[in-house]
C-alpha cells in the first residue's frame, strides 16, 4: 500500500520529461511534427480500413451464415419428403393386399395375419420394431399407463394388459405401448 | 460465457428457444418434443421423472405427480384452495402461509418443483446446442404479481440459471412479431392455451412495453374444446350403438386422441373423417366408430366455449379505454387454440383487426424470449442486421432466358459467379444483360443495366469461358464483372442500390411471375428445346466435317436429312416437335458413331492378334480401348 503513492508520484515525473521531450522535438524540427501528425493521421486510416473490411467480412459471414441456413431448411424439406416417400412405397404392397382381402367373399384371418406381418416387415426394413411389454415391470420410459388396477396373482407395478403395442425406431421410442398395470 | 435461452414456463408445457446467429430457434428436448409437458412426477423407487416420462406414468402415481404448479408459484395456500381441489396431489401451508406440495413423502415449494422442470429444460438445450446454458430470460402471465414473479425467478436460480429478466408472456409474443420496432402501438395479444385463457393490451412506447390491461379464464382451453367433441362422439355412439364408450378407458383415450386430430384438421378442411375401428365390442361382435365431423358442426359443439373467450376481451378493451388506450393497432395470437378458425374470427370480431400470422401460436411466446436474450446477451447487433434482396437477379440468355444468379430472399452481402460461352462461333463479344425479377423470360423482368465484354478472340461457339459474378454489397449496391478467362479480360457494371422500386412493385413482381408461371415454364421450355435442337444440328454437322470419310455416304446423307428436318421446325412454337426430332438427329447420330467405334475396334482386336500373342503386351491396348470408350462419351455429350 505505502508503495503506491511513490510510484504514482514517478510516473507523473516521467510524464512531465516526455512531455519536455516532445516539445524539444518540436521546437528543433517543426517538420517532424508534421511527420508524427501524418503518421498518426496515416495510422488511423489504416485502422478505419481496417475496421470496414472486418465488418464487411462480419457481414459476408453473417449473410453466408443465414443463406446457409435457408440452404439446410429446403435440403431438410427435401429429405423429408424423400424418407416420407420412402415410408409410403414400403407400405403400399401390404395396403394392395388388404383391398385384395376385403375384394375376396369369405372372411380370411390366415390372409389378414399375412398382412399384418407384411406390414410390420415393411416396418421393421425401415427400422421401426413393435413390441409388446406384458408381464413386464411397468416402465414410464417405454410404456403409458392408461389405467391402473387390481389383478389377482400379478405384482403390483406389472402391465397386465397391453391395449396398444409399442414402436420403436432405431432405438428410440416412437410410440410408448398402451397398458394397464397391476396395483 | 454461455448461451442465454428463452423460456416459456407453461401451465401445461413449457417451450424453448434461442437466438442462433440473429435468428430464433426453437430447441427440440431429449425427447425430440418442441414443448415439454410441464410436469414432475416422484416414483415408489424414489426416482424423479420430468416431463412426457411423468406424465405417461400419471394413472399410476397420482397423487405424486405434480402439474399445473404454475398455479401455485408465489401464492399463499389460503388463496388456493379452489386450484387445491382439481389437483389429485396435496396442497398443504407452508411455515408462511405459501403453498407447498407433498409428493414423494416430502414438501416442496412451487419453485422447488419448477426448477426441476427448468433443470431439464436447461439439460435437454445443452446437449441439443452443445455448449452450456448458464442464463435464461423467463416469462410469466401479465397479471404476475411480485411475489409470482420472484418465485419464478427464484426457480431458475435453483435450476443454476442466471434469469437475466423476467418478461410478460404477451411482450414475448410481440417480440417474436418484430412489433417493438414501431413506436407508439397498441397490442393485443389473445393466449388460448391448452387449460388457461389470457387478454392483454399492451402499449409501446420508445421500445418500452407497458401492460395497460389483463383479463383471463383460468380454466379455459384447448382440453375443453377436445371434451366437447368426446362428449358429443360418445353421445352419437350411445345413440346408435346402445353403448357408453365414456365407460372404457382406452376407447375414452382413443376418442381423446381423435378428437384432437379432427380440431386440428379442421382448421384446414370444412370436414373431416373420424375412424376408429373396433372401438368396443358386444355380444354381437366388434363395434366401429365411423362419422364424419364439419367444421360448422364443430363450432356449434364448442359456441358455448367460444363465448366464453368474447368477455375477457371486451373487458380488456374497456380497461385498457379507461386508461386512454381507445384503439388497438396489432392483435397478436398465441397458444395452439388460436389456429381454430372460429376462434380467429371471434377475435377479428371482437377487435376489428386482422392477427399477425406467421409465428407458430405454441411457440412464439419462447421465440420472443429467445429474441430479448439475444438482446441482453448483445447478440443483436444493428450492422448484422442485415438485408435480403427482394428479387432474382441475373442476366439474359440465348433465346432470351433469364438465366437466375441470385435468387430472390437471399442474404446481402452475397456474390455468386458462374461461367457462360458463346453462342456463336467467332462471337468477338457478349452482352450482359443484368436483370431483376421472377418470370422465366428475360422480356418481363427488369433490366438493371447491360454491357458488352469485347475482345474474345476468335474461336468455336461454346469454347470462350465468360466467368459471370454478381456481387451485392450490404447497402445493396450490385456489382456484375464479366470476364473472359482466356484473355482476362474484364468488363463490369455498378448498379445502385433500391433499383428503385416500391414494396407493392415487388410484390406485384412477385405475383405476377406466379400468375403466369404455366406461361412461363412453356415459353421457356420452347427456348431451351431450341437452344438444344440449334445446338445438336451444329454439333452434328461439324462432327461431320470433322469425320470426313469415315462415314459412309448413306449415313452421311441419313444425319444430312435429320439435321435438315430439326431446322425446319426451329422457328415453329411446338416445343415437344422440336424435342422429338432433335432426339431423332441424335439416335441417328449414335448408331453412326456406334458402328464406327465397333469398326475401329474389331480393326484393333486384329492388329492386337497379330502383333502380340502375350497377354502382357495385352494390357496397354484394353487401356486405350477404356480410352476411346471415355472419348465417345465425350462426343456424345457434345452432341446433346
Amino acid at each position: 500500500m505505502s508503495d503506491e503513492p511513490r510510484q504514482q508520484e514517478a510516473e507523473e515525473v516521467e510524464e512531465v520529461e516526455v512531455e519536455a521531450a516532445e516539445v524539444q522535438a518540436a521546437e528543433a524540427a517543426p517538420s517532424t511534427e508534421a511527420e508524427a501528425v501524418e503518421q498518426d493521421l496515416g495510422e488511423l486510416q489504416e485502422k478505419a480500413r481496417e475496421r470496414d473490411e472486418y465488418l464487411a467480412l462480419a457481414q459476408r459471414t453473417q449473410a453466408d451464415f443465414e443463406n446457409y441456413r435457408k440452404r439446410v431448411a429446403r435440403d431438410t424439406a427435401a429429405a423429408e419428403g424423400r424418407g416420407m416417400a420412402r415410408l409410403a412405397k414400403e407400405l403400399l404392397p401390404a395396403l394392395d393386399n388388404l383391398a385384395r382381402a376385403l375384394e375376396s367373399d369369405a372372411p380370411d384371418p390366415e390372409g389378414l395375419r399375412l398382412v399384418r406381418s407384411e406390414f410390420t416387415a415393411a416396418l421393421e426394413r425401415l427400422g421401426i420394431e413393435e413390441f409388446s411389454p406384458e408381464g413386464e415391470r411397468f416402465d414410464p420410459n417405454l410404456h403409458e399407463a392408461m389405467a391402473q388396477q387390481p389383478v389377482d396373482g400379478a405384482e403390483s407395478g406389472t402391465v397386465v394388459e397391453v391395449y396398444e403395442r409399442g414402436y420403436r425406431i432405431d432405438g428410440n421410442v416412437l410410440r410408448p405401448a398402451r397398458v394397464v398395470v397391476a396395483q | 460465457m454461455g448461451k442465454t435461452i428463452g423460456i416459456d414456463l407453461g401451465t401445461t408445457n413449457s417451450c424453448m428457444a434461442v437466438l442462433e446467429g440473429g435468428e430464433p430457434t426453437v430447441i427440440e428436448n431429449a425427447e425430440g418434443g418442441r414443448t415439454t409437458p410441464s410436469v414432475v412426477a416422484f416414483t415408489e423407487s424414489g426416482e424423479r421423472l420430468v416431463g412426457t416420462v411423468a406424465k405417461r406414468q400419471a394413472v399410476t402415481n397420482p397423487t405424486n405427480t405434480v402439474f399445473s404448479i404454475k398455479r401455485f408459484m408465489g401464492r399463499k395456500e389460503a388463496e388456493v384452495k379452489e386450484e387445491e381441489s382439481i389437483v389429485p396431489y396435496t396442497v398443504v401451508a407452508g411455515p408462511n402461509g405459501d403453498a407447498r406440495v407433498e409428493a414423494g413423502g416430502k414438501q416442496y415449494s412451487p419453485p422447488e418443483i419448477s426448477a426441476m422442470i427448468l433443470q431439464k429444460l436447461k439439460t435437454d438445450a445443452e446437449a441439443y446446442l452443445g455448449e452450456t446454458v448458464d442464463s435464461a430470460v423467463i416469462t410469466v402471465p401479465a397479471y404476475f404479481n411480485d411475489d409470482q414473479r420472484q418465485a419464478t425467478k427464484d426457480a431458475g436460480k435453483v435450476a443454476g440459471l442466471d434469469v437475466k429478466r423476467i418478461i410478460n408472456e404477451p411482450t414475448a409474443a410481440s417480440l417474436a412479431y418484430g412489433l417493438d420496432k414501431d413506436t407508439d402501438q397498441k397490442i393485443l395479444v389473445f393466449d388460448l392455451g391448452g387449460g388457461t385463457f389470457d387478454v392483454s393490451v399492451l402499449e409501446i412506447a420508445d421500445g418500452v412495453f407497458e401492460v395497460k390491461s389483463t383479463s383471463g379464464d383460468n380454466h379455459l382451453g384447448g382440453d375443453n374444446f377436445d371434451k366437447a367433441i368426446v362428449d358429443w362422439l360418445v353421445k352419437e355412439f350411445k345413440a346408435s350403438q346402445g353403448i357408453d364408450l365414456a365407460q372404457d378407458k382406452m376407447a375414452l383415450q382413443r376418442l381423446y386422441e381423435a378428437a384432437e386430430k379432427a380440431k386440428i384438421e379442421l382448421s384446414t378442411t370444412q370436414e373431416t373423417q373420424i375412424n376408429l375401428p373396433f372401438i368396443t365390442a358386444d355380444s354381437s361382435g366388434p363395434k366401429h366408430l365411423d362419422t364424419r365431423l364439419t367444421r360448422a358442426k364443430m363450432t356449434e359443439l364448442t359456441g358455448d366455449l367460444l363465448k366464453r373467450v368474447e368477455n375477457p376481451v371486451r373487458q380488456a378493451l374497456a380497461d385498457a379505454k379507461d386508461k386512454g388506450v381507445t384503439d388497438v393497432d396489432h392483435v397478436v395470437l398465441v397458444g395452439g387454440m388460436t389456429r381454430m378458425p372460429a376462434v380467429q374470427e371471434r377475435v377479428k370480431e371482437l377487435t376489428g383487426k386482422e392477427p399477425h400470422r406467421g409465428v407458430n401460436p405454441d411457440e412464439v411466446v419462447a421465440v420472443g424470449a429467445a429474441i430479448q436474450a439475444g438482446v441482453l446477451a448483445g447478440d443483436v447487433k444493428d450492422v448484422l442486421l442485415l438485408d435480403v434482396t427482394p428479387l432474382t437477379l441475373g442476366i439474359e440468355t440465348k433465346g432470351g432466358v433469364m438465366t437466375k444468379l441470385i435468387e430472390r430472399n437471399t442474404t446481402i452481402p452475397t456474390r455468386k459467379g458462374e461461367v457462360f460461352s458463346t453462342a456463336e462461333d467467332n462471337q468477338p463479344s457478349v452482352e450482359i444483360h443484368v436483370l431483376q425479377g421472377e418470370r422465366e423470360m428475360a422480356q418481363y423482368n427488369k433490366s438493371l443495366g447491360k454491357f458488352q465484354l469485347t475482345g474474345i478472340p476468335p474461336a468455336p461457339r461454346g469454347i470462350p469461358q465468360i466467368e459471370v459474378g454478381f456481387d451485392i454489397d450490404a447497402n445493396g449496391i450490385l456489382n456484375v464483372t464479366a470476364k473472359d478467362l482466356g484473355t482476362g479480360k474484364e468488363q463490369k457494371i455498378e448498379i445502385k442500390a433500391g433499383s428503385g422500386l416500391s414494396e407493392d412493385e415487388i410484390k406485384s413482381m412477385v405475383t405476377d411471375a406466379e400468375a403466369h408461371a404455366e406461361d412461363d415454364r412453356a415459353q421457356r421450355e420452347l427456348a431451351e428445346a431450341r437452344n438444344e435442337a440449334e445446338n445438336a444440328a451444329y454439333q452434328a454437322e461439324r462432327q461431320l466435317v470433322d469425320l470426313g470419310d469415315s462415314v459412309d455416304s448413306a449415313s452421311k446423307e441419313q444425319i444430312e436429312a435429320a439435321i435438315k428436318e430439326v431446322r425446319e421446325v426451329l422457328e415453329s412454337d411446338d416445343a415437344a416437335e422440336i424435342k422429338a426430332r432433335t432426339e431423332a438427329l441424335q439416335t441417328a447420330f449414335h448408331a453412326v458413331s456406334q458402328a464406327m467405334y465397333e469398326k475401329a475396334q474389331a480393326e484393333q482386336a486384329e492388329a492386337g492378334a497379330d502383333g502380340s500373342p502375350n497377354g502382357a503386351t495385352d494390357a496397354p491396348s484394353e487401356e486405350e480401348e477404356e480410352e476411346e470408350v471415355v472419348d465417345a462419351e465425350v462426343v456424345d455429350e457434345g452432341k446433346s
